[in-house]
């Protein structure tokens, strides 16, 4: 599905199969959502309220999918607990995950000056919500997490959404899991590294 | 941090000023990257003048990891994670110096649990056997 092979740059050969992966997890049936919604959620991450075509989401999804993914700053906490009471805890932080997946996929596919890749057909399939986790509780954040206030536990409501993002995010900065004083990283030092996230995180206006 | 332990000096200035260098190898051109990767339509031709600056392998793991942090933004953003108390008094200095302050979401603190006087004596006599 993804082919970076002709980018004039030397692009890990590991990429394109994580990226379509990522894709096809999106494509399937999710923690709540199925299919075909978190699809269209993509969708509307990718090109804002006119692509959810087909009409398969309500509105608060629309509304929260285009804005998370192009003004994430702008959200707060009065319009989060607002949009999971449309739409559920659970869809709200399965929806967070899709979105942001999306978005960083196709950002990184244009920085390396290739057109976006298509999603892939949904699978067919309804959701199956997994049994109440009573360790989820809202520690200090908006959401419901099963841990600490802390970013690896952020999606945790979502579960299966969770592991393929965190999948995604633990390969694309592998700085998370190593110390302050390991050696470059793909050509990077840990001092380079640092400036490429402070720098993107300021200008998306975050605080982490 | 790993930048004085690696006796390396970054200018946290030149995040936030082009006319500053970051003082790291093709710092400004990595500052400028990450800024095209966050906008909302990011511009490629700062990856090539990454590329010059420090290499076509280092330019794309520079992408790479731009591209985790727009995620990590994100999920930030509209989950209200808040900051653990000890890292923002140990971040603040910079924060200050970046005006991040003034950050929507600047006044999300976690404070630690203040546990009742009782369960901390349960505490320590679990400890204690």
């Amino acid at each position: 599905m993804f082919d970076f092979s002709r980018v004039g740059w030397p692009v890990p050969p590991d990429i394109a199969p994580l990226f379509t992966r990522t894709f096809e997890d999106i494509a399937s049936v999710g923690d709540e959502w199925t299919g075909a919604e978190r699809v269209a959620i993509a969708q509307v991450a990718r090109a804002g309220r006119t692509a959810d075509d087909a009409g398969l989401l309500p509105n608060a999804a629309v509304d929260a999918a285009a804005l998370i993914a192009k003004a994430p700053h702008t959200v707060n906490e009065s319009w989060a607990r607002g949009t999971m009471s449309a739409l559920g805890d659970t869809r709200y932080v399965e929806l967070i995950g899709i979105t942001a997946a999306t978005h960083a996929i196709d950002t990184i596919t244009g920085m390396l000056g290739c057109d976006i890749q298509a999603l892939p057909e949904p699978k067919s399939g309804s959701a199956v919500p997994a049994a109440d986790n009573p360790r989820l509780k809202r520690r200090g954040a908006w959401v419901p997490m099963d841990g600490p206030p802390k970013p690896r536990f952020a999606l945790s409501a979502a579960a299966g959404t969770q592991a393929t993002v965190s999948r995604l995010v633990h390969r694309l900065y592998p700085s998370v899991e190593k110390g302050p004083n390991d050696g470059p990283v793909r050509g990077l030092t840990r001092e380079q590294i640092e400036i490429v996230a402070l720098k993107v995180s300021h200008s998306n206006k975050c605080f982490w | 941090m790993s930048a004085k332990n690696n006796g390396i000096r970054i200018d946290f200035l030149g995040i936030i000023d082009p006319e500053v260098d970051p003082g790291v190898p093709g710092g400004r051109e990595l500052v400028a990257l990450a800024h095209a990767a966050a906008t909302a339509e990011p511009d490629p031709s700062s990856v090539n003048v990454l590329v010059d600056a420090v290499g076509p392998g280092p330019a794309v793991t520079a992408i790479e990891i731009a591209g985790a942090f727009t995620i990590i933004n994100r999920i930030m953003h509209a989950t209200g994670c808040p900051i653990p108390v000890r890292r923002l008094t140990a971040a603040r200095p910079l924060l200050e110096l970046l005006e991040a302050m003034d950050f929507p979401n600047a006044d999300l603190v976690a404070t630690p649990k203040k546990r009742p006087q009782d369960q901390l004596r349960r505490i320590v006599r679990r400890l204690r056997r």
